[in-house]
């Protein structure tokens, strides 16, 4: 078992169970509540790996991870799990996203009981012909109701316009002819691929004893396999597929969003640095002490503005993302390539920025939330916790950012205007 | 955690002691009666206070400000609780001792000069700043119509009582934004800061006697103290029938909200047993409309029901297919009178109650919910965090089915989408 230090603040041990299970429990008694997440890494990217019914390459409906997540809560003896947790007044949930699917419970009662549940529950779902009918009914409703947020309109198509090959161009809810196409068979053969202990992670943080929480884990039953998985690796093109969209919304101010497929395949950074870099690079350039804000909101540019530097999963390009609402949507376009061509960084403001972050560390040791999402994004993003943060922080210079800054090319890019439709 | 009160004359200084966090928390609340007509000239103004000073001209130099202190953050929020408007500002900022010396005074007088150096010449605000926040106002009044499942609600309250309260809504008002000036501004800047009562909040690891000495050098208010009346809204008549109100709006998704009056509440109801039976009903995952309206009937996905104590309301909202409307408004009013002819069982309630209790241990997680906590107590006249805890173990099933049978069904309100077969074919 590792002892470690998340920020010189909260120690997390770390242990991988013999069954290749990996858990993190980072506890905190200053708190009250605690927070357990059990994870697995598949998400809505993952579409097409080797089945392990017919032990061939498969394709799967796009959502079906996500649908399988709805369908983890049904149990063979018909116990809700949502009720088994109110009985202790815990809240529990789940979420899938591309890379991964989670399950929590978060409360201040009954620990031992709530943990060995959310395993349990999660390690023995049951699928009928019925349950699986029966919650394609809620899970339509759930997609028709993102199907009427203009922004998660505007995202999908962005995605689409920007990816070839990769199946993040299908949202993680999936489309609805795929939705209501999913079968009992093509979720167990997603459970059985992907939900086993060496690509499934456990999370503890808050007030619990570590003691009381090995002791649960350690006597659970946990799924074996045999084969291991074999996912398709989508090989995508670095090119973005569509260059300039156009959608009609049911809105009444335009919208614009970018996306950039930057070629990282010159730099030598590591993934936590390069993001950092970027992040550092995107912050001063566009946030709320930047000149570009401050421009825009004399000119009335802009009512809204948001941008997202994902996560890493393809070897060769990372992607930038820009979602603003505007008035003026070609002015705006204008003048962020303008932007971002002409990006100067003084150290100054480095220095400025370096500090907020190193104070946001600190501030985010104080709840439990927050300190389970920081190691759950590490996971997810790094494949291992990150604890010495602040430090990496701190190191971070005016040399190296310069030198992200000249490899960055901004040109591989695609435009989606959003526009009212005609009576809007 | 200690908690003192002192009062300041103008206004009352709340302090919280805690040694659970690396933060300190301010939080400076004025309340008066809400009107209508001032609701967007309100939000204007918080705008406005946030975006430059006399001495720090614009928000680009207000946010290297309080970058400068640590990362201290400074928001306001505008919120109606029941017939009051509520305004607050807030800062948040690492204890001195993860920072330097004075960091935590000097974010003080940073929140000291957004409220009292506002950008103004010649009593009005500045014109640059105010034709900048009248264009985004204006975009985001036309853009709330976007959220259809917000839009849904606001129409909803406005089609049960357009003269109440409740139906104000809080982003204000196009119409209304035509007619604010940076004069009339500046004169309602005033009004909030002579005749608003005040209540201002510090949480975090502070000694009282520096603290206050600290927030009297500081700030200085002026108020004139006046009594602002009742924060809940009068007791609502029962209403004769149930109205039916369908709107069309081209979306995917049908929105219904299902308004209710809760009639002749007695204080004591509307503190504990309303609270239970709203978790029972709609307000957990594992309620009545939870289980058998989405989880049987596969009639939605999102459904919830909310109470509005200071509003004597309470309203179900559920996103669903038009063609099943009938069916779902069915579904929901079976669960309604379920509860209100006593089928309740002694185990529902315990459940009910863990929740709620759960949610409470909590609440010393977060500096934010400590303060609310403290401040509902002020503002609504509710029991202290203990009392709570205690009262409402002992409620009991025949109490909850009493404030069941006060529940009266108003509106069913609908925001009706496309034909199910009509998206499908898209």
């Amino acid at each position: 078992m590792k002892k470690l230090q998340l920020n010189n603040s909260i120690t997390v041990y770390q242990k991988k169970l013999s069954n290749g299970l990996t858990v993190y429990l980072a506890p905190d008694n200053e708190r009250h509540k605690y927070l357990a997440i059990y994870g697995v890494h598949f998400g809505g990217s993952t579409l097409e790996f080797v089945s392990p019914t017919t032990k061939k390459m498969t394709r799967y409906p796009s959502g079906i991870a996500h649908f399988l997540e709805h369908k983890i809560f049904e149990q063979e003896n018909g116990e809700d799990p949502f009720a088994f947790f109110a009985k202790s007044g815990t809240d529990a949930n789940a979420a899938t996203s591309f890379d991964s699917t989670r399950y929590y419970c978060s409360g201040t009662k009954n620990f031992k009981e709530n943990l060995s549940y959310l395993i349990d529950f999660v390690n023995q779902p049951y699928f009928t012909d019925e349950n699986v009918e029966k919650e394609k009914g809620i899970i339509l409703e759930e997609y028709r109701m993102y199907k009427d947020i203009p922004d998660f309109q505007m995202e999908e198509v962005l995605h689409q316009n920007l990816y070839q090959e990769d199946f993040r161009r299908f949202d993680v809810l999936g489309c609805e002819e795929d939705i209501k196409k999913i079968t009992k068979e093509q979720l167990y053969d997603c459970y059985n691929t992907f939900y086993r202990p060496e690509n499934m992670f456990l999370i503890i943080t808050g007030n619990f004893n570590e003691t009381d929480a090995f002791d649960v884990i350690e006597k659970k039953k946990f799924p074996e396999r045999d084969e291991k998985i074999k996912k398709k690796e989508c090989k995508e093109p670095l090119k973005v597929r569509v260059e300039e969209d156009l959608l009609k919304a049911n809105i009444m101010i335009p919208k614009i969003a970018i996306g950039f497929k930057i070629d990282k395949r010159k730099i030598s950074l590591s993934n936590m640095e390069l993001n950092l870099y970027m992040n550092m690079i995107l912050t001063l350039t566009f946030g709320s002490t930047s000149t570009f804000q401050q421009t825009a909101r004399e000119k009335q540019l802009l009512t809204q503005m948001n941008y997202e530097w994902e996560n890493e999963y393809d070897k060769n390009f990372r992607t930038l993302l820009f979602y603003a609402e505007t008035t003026k949507p070609d002015y705006l376009l204008s003048y962020i390539f303008e932007t971002l061509n002409t990006i100067e960084i003084q150290v100054e403001q480095m220095e400025r920025q370096k500090k907020v972050w190193i104070s946001s560390e600190v501030r985010m040791m104080d709840y439990v939330g927050n300190v389970g999402e920081i190691i759950f994004s590490d996971l997810i993003d790094y494949h291992e916790i990150s604890t010495n943060r602040i430090e990496i922080i701190r190191s971070m210079n005016k040399r190296c950012l310069d030198q992200v800054l000249k490899s960055m090319d901004f040109s591989n890019r695609t435009i989606l205007k959003v526009i009212p439709k005609e009576g809007s | 955690m200690e908690y003192v009160k002192k009062n300041m004359g103008s206004y009352q200084l709340h302090m919280i002691r805690t040694t659970a966090f690396k933060s300190i928390a301010v939080n400076l609340f004025f309340h008066n009666q809400i009107q209508k007509e001032k609701v967007t000239e309100r939000n204007f103004l918080i705008n406005l206070l946030l975006s430059s000073t006399k001495n720090i001209q614009s928000k680009q130099d207000l946010s290297i400000h309080c970058q400068d202190l640590y990362a201290a953050q400074i928001s306001c929020n505008n919120r109606r609780i029941g017939a009051f408007l509520d305004t607050s500002f807030s800062l948040s900022v690492l204890e001195d001792q993860y920072t330097e010396k004075g960091n935590f005074r000097k974010s003080l007088e940073l929140l000291h000069e957004i409220l009292f150096h506002p950008n103004i010449e010649k009593e009005a605000f500045s014109e640059k700043d105010f034709l900048m926040i009248k264009e985004q106002l204006e975009t985001n009044l036309k853009a709330s119509k976007e959220n259809l499942s917000y839009y849904s609600i606001v129409r909803a309250l406005e089609n049960t009582d357009s003269k109440s309260p409740l139906s104000i809504r809080g982003e204000g008002y196009l119409e209304d934004l035509e007619k604010i000036t940076p004069h009339t501004l500046y004169k309602h800047y005033k009004e909030m800061i002579e005749k608003d009562t005040i209540d201002l909040f510090i949480i975090g690891n502070i000694d009282f006697e520096k603290t206050k000495e600290e927030v009297e050098e500081i700030f200085e208010f002026k108020t004139f103290k006046k009594e602002k009346g009742k924060a809940i809204l009068p007791n609502p008549k029962i209403p004769k029938k149930i109205r039916t109100i369908t709107e069309e709006e081209e979306s995917n998704q049908t929105h219904l909200v299902l308004v209710s009056r809760l009639c002749d509440l007695e204080e004591y109801e509307r503190k504990y047993p309303l609270t239970l039976y709203n978790i029972l009903l709609g307000g957990s995952g594992d309620s009545r409309l939870f289980k058998e309206v989405r989880e049987k009937k596969s009639l939605c996905y999102a459904i919830r029901s909310v109470v509005n104590k200071s509003d004597n309301c309470l309203l179900i909202t559920a996103g669903i297919t038009k063609e099943r409307k009938k069916e779902a408004v069915k579904a929901i009013q079976e669960q309604i009178k379920a509860l209100a002819s006593g089928k309740i069982q002694e185990e529902d309630l315990l459940k009910a109650k863990e929740f709620y209790l759960s949610s409470f241990d909590a609440i010393e997680d977060s500096m934010g919910r400590i303060i609310e906590s403290y401040y509902m107590m002020e503002l609504l006249g509710v029991d202290d965090i203990e009392t709570k805890k205690k009262k409402m173990k002992e409620v009991s099933v025949e109490e909850v089915i009493a404030v069941a049978k006060k529940v009266k069904m108003e509106l069913v309100y609908t925001l009706e989408g496309e034909s199910y077969e009509k998206v499908a074919t898209k």
